[in-house]
């Protein structure tokens, strides 16, 4: 492989190898990229969010489908290893903090590691409770954290109802935490009923959802 | 027409008096007889009376067996989390390497496995109450719903590309384990043989990797069962339109269709004589009220039932907290609709 020369080049050759599911290819360039200077947020932002961006789209095309996105993902968070002890501490992302978990009774995770993926990508901070989470956890890692959003999967009805509950509890704790919910038996109209504030059909749009809600509010 | 009378009359492509109602219910049973669906994992009396009360109770067209709880999977070594008033579900699966777990996968004995023989006993239990009144369900996994619980969705979705030899292999003794489990489903008195697969939806794998992965080796267990004479559906959820002539492909004699699937569209691929079971909004089910139930149903007999080739059902599994009001209205638009 020959060696890029330019800044450009080389962070094109970091998302086509995230696009391209290269899990070995991706940490070495970006070491590589580590030794010919570039910058390790620049190759985080520009290289590998930039390449999962692109999964993402590719995705929403129908051109990829789960097993794309999970060998994506893999050899983003490859590349992310190598580089994110190389991010030098007064660059920090412009995203927030960002609770996650699928609701009490369900298991179904699939999507959220998809969610967690992409947010992990675009730089947000992330807390991630795991699947069958207990109603109040979310209401607890909330007071902990003092995160900006809490996203809520469900993909069977019976945890979905449970929702506005968990709403209710967060709300108490801070009423202006943006709260996202997402998941197969879902849609906009149950949602805003839920007293969510926003709503996505897929990951991509839960992290352009999550940071027009975030901007908005700061 | 009896409830028998009725869905073979679907099956057989004769006129049914009315739409056959066969909701795909399991623990929404247990809540309306006031059992504990894990107690019914243990326990053929109970799942019997469940199933029995409901039938009896609503009027509705079917009695099944426990239905998808990874059953055969869990007999080759992956372990459930059973807690109660939760739905069980895989915790730990049986092949977490390759190399090291397949050589010591067992074929199980469907007759000893102490859940295996359960689920056979309870249908043996239906079938004495029911034959040729009400037809029975027997549950199997598509073979690669039943590799991906022994090895997990998301690991068998990476091994599609990374260890093809080894998912292959895997693919081989899931067909060969199920083959082992339908003849004793169907033998244990099974009417119909119902199959899913939700692993091979289009929210999760493309239609290409269904056709490489999933389709041949449905095809050859469909096959086989048929020769049995017993009827048999395919249920893939999610949005399926992409996938729809290679899920007849497989030969099965109904194909079951989430909501996600426009039935209109689903006539114009398969033609207006294929038999089609679903598809009412299962969320609308849980949280609707009766009169938009009851509109919902109308309206997909409407699309995909006039000419009596419709098994009348939710998009997919009916979850336990439907109201009673919203199945008996979706009963009861069923049948006041004339065909």
């Amino acid at each position: 492989m020959g060696s890029p020369g330019s800044q450009e080049e080389w962070l094109k050759q970091i998302h086509d190898a995230v696009v391209d599911m290269d899990e070995e290819k991706t940490p070495e360039l970006c070491r590589e990229a580590l030794e010919a200077g570039i910058d390790a947020y620049t190759a985080i932002m520009e290289g590998l969010a930039a390449g999962m961006d692109k999964v993402g789209k590719l995705y929403e095309q129908n051109e990829y489908f789960v097993p794309e996105l999970l060998l994506c993902s893999d050899a983003m968070y490859a590349g992310l290893e190598v580089l994110k002890p190389h991010v030098k501490v007064d660059e920090h992302a412009t995203a927030g903090k960002i609770i996650m978990g699928v609701v009490e009774g369900d298991i179904h995770d699939i999507g959220k590691t998809l969610v967690k993926t992409m947010f992990e990508a675009a730089g947000w901070e992330i807390f991630d409770l795991g699947k069958d989470v207990k109603l109040e956890r979310f209401a607890e890692e909330l007071k902990n954290t003092g995160a900006d959003v809490v996203a809520l999967s469900a993909l069977m009805t019976t945890s979905m109802m449970a929702m506005p509950k968990v709403i209710e509890m967060l709300r108490e704790v801070n009423p202006k935490v943006i709260v996202l919910v997402g998941g197969a038996p879902l849609n906009e109209e149950i949602a805003r009923q839920y007293g969510a504030d926003g709503y996505a059909t897929d990951a991509i749009q839960a992290v352009v959802t999550a940071e027009r809600l975030y901007s908005k509010a700061n | 027409m009896n409830s028998y009378e009725r869905v073979f009359a679907v099956f057989d492509k004769k006129q049914p008096d009315v739409t056959p109602v066969v909701p795909i219910v399991s623990d929404w049973c247990s809540v309306q007889a006031g059992i504990d669906f894990v107690d019914e994992m243990d326990n053929v009396e109970k799942h019997v009376y469940s199933q029995s009360f409901c039938v009896r109770e609503f009027g509705y067209d079917v009695v099944w067996d426990i239905g998808s709880r990874h059953s055969e999977s869990e007999a080759m070594g992956s372990v459930l989390n059973i807690t109660k008033g939760a739905k069980p579900y895989v915790a730990e699966y049986a092949v977490k390497d390759y190399e090291t777990d397949m050589p010591g996968l067992k074929l199980f004995d469907p007759y000893c496995n102490k859940r295996l023989s359960t689920y056979l006993a309870q249908i043996r239990g239906l079938k004495n109450m029911f034959q040729g009144q009400v037809p029975v369900i027997g549950y199997v996994q598509a073979p690669f719903r039943h590799a991906a619980m022994m090895r997990g969705p998301e690991n068998i979705m990476k091994d599609m590309y990374r260890k093809k030899d080894q998912l292959r292999a895997l693919l081989e003794l899931a067909i060969e384990s199920l083959v082992v489990y339908s003849v004793a489903v169907i033998s244990a008195g099974a009417d119909i043989v119902f199959m899913s697969d939700p692993t091979s939806s289009g929210s999760a794998i493309s239609k290409k990797q269904f056709e490489e992965w999933g389709l041949p080796y449905l095809k050859r267990l469909v096959a086989l069962i048929k020769r049995s004479g017993v009827k048999t559906v395919l249920h893939i959820c999610g949005d399926t339109s992409d996938r729809l002539e290679t899920m007849a492909e497989t030969g099965v004699d109904c194909l079951s269709l989430d909501e996600a699937v426009d039935f209109g569209h689903a006539r114009n691929i398969l033609g207006p004589d294929y038999c089609l079971m679903g598809n009412v909004n299962t969320s609308l089910m849980a949280v609707g009220q009766p009169e938009a139930v009851g509109e919902a149903t109308r309206e997909v007999i409407k699309k995909g039932g006039t000419r009596g080739n419709l098994l009348l059902s939710g998009g997919c599994g009916l979850s336990s907290n439907v109201p009673p009001e919203n199945m008996k209205a979706m009963i009861q638009a069923a049948k006041e609709f004339r065909l």
